[in-house]
């Protein structure tokens, strides 16, 4: 079934939003197919937030509606492969229209920028390779 | 079913224990032995969680916390669904049940900010 509004058009404006905070966008990954008979869209976003890197994705959902999905990997930012932790918030089925997705983009992204606060005041390192989580 | 160095289930049991201890009100469990998961649902103050716990390798384990909005208010559009997981955690008990209890707690502190301050 064929998408009611244009992807393309919402991941401009996803990309305008972060663009006009500030946030640098360091890679795109888009994937626009048909499958079986049902459009499947999604654009992966790896972003920069304050020297951090955190991943967000936009696909849609429905054939009028989409999912966002925010990651942040520690494994990403720290090289750290053992133990990592991913804060992650996603909101499913939301509204194509322009005005509604673009409040819900907003409120959804700084939702999750104060999770990822919350996390990196309270993380602390691993100290000589012993295990020193601190949430 | 991959061989383990250490007991799976005793790890669920500890996580439970210490669900015990905070109040949660324990709802059901989905266990799966031939992938060695183990998901549990709680009501945690007034609000669904699912607890996933699974084997990462033969010696660790990586535990998940979730809650979708849609189980909690059978809303589905706009639906936020908030994560945290931490993968590859040490077996040893005694690291297990730090961390464990450290990302429930941060779960925890997730989900009221997303109380207080997303409005739906």
């Amino acid at each position: 079934m064929a998408l009611k509004y244009d992807f393309k058009e919402k991941v401009k404006e996803l990309k305008e939003f972060l663009q006009m905070r500030g946030i640098n966008i360091t890679e795109e990954i888009n994937n626009i197919e048909v499958v079986e008979g049902y459009d499947n869209c999604s654009c992966h976003l790896t972003c920069e937030y304050k020297n951090k890197i955190i991943e967000i994705m936009l696909t849609n959902c429905s054939n009028d509606t989409l999912s966002i999905f925010y990651n942040y990997w520690h494994s990403s930012n720290n090289n750290n492969f053992r133990m990592s932790p991913v804060v992650s918030f996603s909101i499913m089925d939301l509204s194509s229209e322009k005005v509604m997705f673009g409040y819900i983009i907003n409120k959804s992204f700084y939702t999750f920028i104060e999770m990822l606060n919350i996390y990196l005041k309270n993380y602390k390192e691993i100290e000589d390779g012993e295990v020193k989580f601190q949430f | 079913m991959e061989k383990l160095n250490f007991n799976f289930n005793k790890r669920v049991e500890r996580v439970k224990d210490y669900l015990s201890t905070k109040n949660a009100i324990f709802i059901n469990e989905y266990r799966d032995d031939k992938t060695i998961f183990s998901r549990l649902m709680y009501i945690y103050e007034d609000t669904l969680i699912n607890i996933n716990i699974l084997s990462y390798d033969e010696n660790s384990l990586t535990i998940r916390y979730i809650y979708n909005d849609y189980e909690n208010n059978n809303n589905h559009q706009d639906s936020p669904t908030i994560e945290f997981s931490v993968q590859e955690i040490p077996a040893k008990m005694v690291h297990f049940e730090r961390i464990m209890k450290k990302s429930f707690n941060f779960f925890i502190k997730m989900l009221k900010l997303y109380k207080d301050k997303y409005i739906r």
